[in-house]
């Protein structure tokens, strides 16, 4: 309701609302990504098994062939944060390297 | 020595009377055993035992019998050690002379614990007051620096209780997506966290209910005086690391004993032994002047120059400064180190006045003071025999240095001297009170040429060396013994052989002139290599004695070198001589702020560092004055300083008088015929030329000019008898051209 009502009222303009409210959801799965790298693995939904194909439910589980049993899978964020510095360090590596 | 008559025992006159007394037995002496002889020892007439020194068998001797046998199998190798030969009295005297005061000097003299007491008293009030006059900067700091504290102990805490050192472990288990090492340090992590949270809570409460029970039941000051404490406390923690919160009142300064220990591990550190290897030390620390005398054996094999090549790090390992830190040679082994290790830089301190100042008069023909070495004792110098060149860059004392030789020749009035400055400073001005010949810079002034002057003093002191051997070899050896000259016949007026000091500062501007040059060169030369031997010596000095300025030709010449900083130890070996560096003297290594200071060497046997007396300018006029009146005392006073005009020396200018012989009309002329005009023209210079063959002069001739640019080619002529030879002669125009080039460089 208060949401509302900000974002109806003249000194508080929807875009800037939407853009905080990005920047809120942002830094708060940046902070998610950071607190807890891990999240629950999609195909197995955390279980470490998955059911096979065509096969009773009972004796059909297998070992989740993407998380490898853990049930877990790095969150997406996280990945995008490793990538990003490891690719910023080559690069610092190389400046660094090539200018002597 | 007859046993016999010493020992009353033996006296066949005293064997009869128990016999014969009636009163009971006569008092015999107990016959001593002595060694397995059992000799009968002879007593003193005082009752004491006699040993005859000759007759006790000494431990050494035994066995000498077989020496000649060589080395017996299973017989120690090593000689016995000495045993201790004191007496238990004697031991015992020497404990108690040992014995320590129970309390100290001061403690027990009421005076002396006055006088500690009131100096500890002033001392701790200044203290005091130094710091309650910066009491407002150090609230001022605290309020600064205290939250910043705060929150640096704080981040402490926190990165305990979470466990921040294992953060950069899980975020790499994370990265390589590593999930099974993720999850066992996430479990790790979870233990400690928990724990730690316990502890971190249970102190918290405990410093929370403290604090309000100290509140409660401490009196106000006590509370606020714990407050301040908490508070500098965190303003220390806050503080930049190169900065306290209380200045000290005091410089502390590195004022420690060496021990044993410390010289071990900078020798470790500059790794001329192993720590389980170690030094051997065969003296005891001891304190030398202001400083420390080690004498140290390095390891077998590691000799004096690897411990000369390492200096730096041991005066690093033993955290002091590398002019702190003198290595000695020691002869007796190849391994053996004498160090000197100053408690301060000695060569930064001011050695003081020179002791000239107050002395009346010096005798030259003895060593004389000239400064301090680096452990303050006196070096004494002589220039007798030798000359001296003194190198240096500018303001570091090479004028002064040099001053103070010749002052000490000043007030020495049977002492003849020469001072040339070529660099006119007022340095020298003032030696025109007894100088003989005196002259400033290289520009004429008042009418006066310097350089001509020096020309011609240096062609009379030459002329006076030939004439002194002439006339020593002369003297009848009752006069003069050794054919050399003696104080007597120094100071003898009618012979006028006086001792000679020749100055020359800054040679270079002199041996650098674009005419007369050539010339000065080959008179200093002759003095420097010949005049010492009949006491005439020569002292010059120069910035850097390169080929340019002072050439090796002359620089060698000079027996003692002396060189104050210089730029690169290659110019200190020029200076000092090559192979110096490799003794381990090294100007470079002077400081700018080692003012005065150098290394002699040649003078004596053992080279090393001088800090030269100063005499200032005033002190330097006050001793000129008083020279002189003790030269006009003497009757010495002589040359320039007498009132004299000092000859000008016609400068053979070679160029100027070869133009002169060859008149306008004739375009060349054969290199006889000048030589032969030329010894017309000035027979005092150019007379033994002509007393050559033909050939000889037209050489002669040749190697003269070629400095100048001029060749001798062949030269077509008419003779009085018709025939026209082809002989080897100088064009006029050659010579002109030359003199306009020359006249051009000097301008």
């Amino acid at each position: 309701m208060t949401l509302l009502a900000a974002s109806s009222s003249p000194a508080l303009p929807l875009s800037v609302v939407a853009v905080l409210a990005a920047l809120a959801a942002l830094s708060g799965y940046a902070l998610l990504c950071a607190v807890s790298p891990f999240a629950r693995c999609k195909p197995c939904e955390g279980n470490g098994k998955t059911r096979k194909r065509g096969t009773s439910p009972k004796r059909g589980w297998k070992t989740c062939r993407r998380c490898k049993g853990n049930g877990l899978r790095l969150r997406i964020g996280r990945r995008l944060f490793h990538t990003t510095r490891a690719t910023g360090e080559a690069t610092r590596r190389l400046h660094k390297a090539g200018t002597r | 020595m007859n046993h016999e008559e010493l020992s009353p025992a033996d006296d066949p006159s005293e064997t009869d009377r128990p016999g014969e007394s009636d009163e009971g037995a006569a008092v015999l002496p107990f016959r001593v055993r002595f060694r397995k002889n059992s000799a009968a020892a002879p007593v003193g007439e005082d009752g004491s035992v006699y040993v005859d020194p000759d007759e006790i068998e000494l431990p050494d001797d035994e066995g000498t019998d077989d020496e000649d046998e060589g080395p017996r199998e299973g017989e120690l190798v090593d000689p016995p050690p000495s045993k201790d030969v004191l007496t238990p009295a004697e031991k015992r005297a020497a404990k108690s002379a040992a014995r320590k005061p129970v309390l100290p000097e001061w403690a027990r003299s009421t005076d002396e614990f006055k006088a500690v007491a009131t100096w500890a008293a002033g001392h701790y009030c200044m203290v005091s007051a130094y710091h309650a006059v910066r009491a407002p900067l150090y609230v001022g700091k605290v309020a600064v620096y205290a939250p910043r504290g705060a929150w640096r102990w704080s981040n402490g805490v926190r990165r305990w209780v979470f466990d921040s050192e294992g953060a950069p472990f899980r975020a790499a288990a994370a990265r390589d997506e590593d999930i099974e090492e993720y999850l066992k340090l996430t479990r790790v992590r979870n233990a400690r966290v928990r724990l730690r949270l316990i502890v971190a809570t249970i102190a918290a409460t405990v410093l929370i209910v403290a604090g309000t029970l100290l509140a409660v039941a401490l009196s106000s000051f006590l509370w606020w005086s714990t407050v301040v404490a908490v508070l500098m406390l965190l303003g220390q923690v806050g503080m930049p690391a190169d900065q306290r919160l209380i200045d000290p009142a005091r410089v502390r300064f590195r004022h420690r004993k060496l021990s044993a220990d410390i010289v071990t591990r900078a020798f470790v550190a500059a790794g001329l032994t192993r720590p389980d290897q170690g030094l051997t030390f065969p003296r005891p620390i001891t304190q030398e002047g202001n400083g420390w005398r080690v004498v140290l054996d390095l390891p077998f094999g590691k000799t004096f120059t690897h411990a000369l090549k390492a200096q730096e790090q041991i005066a690093s390992g033993l955290d002091a400064a590398m002019t702190q830190v003198f290595l000695d040679r020691d002869p007796s082994s190849a391994r053996r180190v004498s160090m000197w290790v100053a408690k301060e830089d000695p060569l930064a301190v001011p050695v003081g006045k020179s002791p000239l100042i107050t002395t009346d008069r010096v005798d030259f023909w003895k060593p004389f003071p000239w400064g301090r070495d680096e452990r303050g004792n006196e070096v004494m110098v002589t220039m007798l025999w030798l000359s001296l060149l003194i190198g240096a860059v500018p303001r570091q004392g090479k004028t002064f240095s040099a001053r103070t030789i010749a002052l000490a020749a000043a007030l020495d009035p049977h002492v003849r001297l020469y001072v040339f400055d070529g660099k006119a400073s007022p340095d020298w001005r003032k030696f025109d009170k007894v100088a003989h010949r005196i002259g400033f810079g290289i520009a004429p002034y008042n009418g006066i040429d310097p350089v001509k002057v020096l020309i011609a003093a240096l062609r009379e002191l030459k002329a006076d060396v030939e004439s002194r051997y002439q006339r020593l070899s002369e003297l009848p050896v009752s006069v003069c013994p050794e054919g050399k000259l003696t104080p007597e016949l120094s100071r003898n007026k009618s012979l006028n052989m006086p001792l000679t000091l020749v100055v020359v500062d800054e040679v270079q501007e002199y041996l650098q002139h674009p005419e007369h040059g050539g010339e000065i060169l080959d008179l200093l030369v002759y003095l420097a290599r010949v005049a010492p031997a009949v006491g005439v010596s020569l002292e010059t000095s120069t910035q850097k004695p390169d080929d340019k300025a002072c050439p090796s030709v002359l620089r060698d010449q000079h027996q003692a070198r002396f060189s104050l900083r210089v730029g690169s130890w290659q110019v200190s070996d020029v200076v000092l001589g090559a192979g110096s560096y490799s003794e381990g003297l090294d100007a470079s290594r002077l400081l700018k702020s080692h003012k005065g200071v150098g290394l002699l060497k040649g003078m004596s046997d053992d080279s090393g560092i001088v800090r030269t007396y100063l005499v200032t300018g005033e002190d330097a006029d006050r001793v000129l004055t008083r020279a002189r009146a003790l030269r006009e005392q003497e009757g010495t006073l002589s040359g320039s300083a007498a009132g004299e005009v000092q000859p000008a020396g016609e400068a053979s200018d070679l160029l100027a008088d070869v133009a002169a012989v060859m008149p306008a009309t004739a375009a060349k002329l054969w290199s006889e015929t000048v030589v032969d005009r030329l010894a017309e023209l000035r027979p005092e210079i150019y007379g033994p030329w002509a007393e050559m063959e033909q050939k000889a002069k037209a050489t002669q001739l040749a190697t003269a000019l070629k400095p100048y640019g001029i060749e001798t080619g062949q030269v077509w002529l008419k003779t009085e008898d018709g025939s026209n030879p082809n002989r080897r002669g100088v064009k006029r125009e050659e010579v002109l051209a030359a003199m306009a080039a020359r006249k051009r460089s000097a301008s």
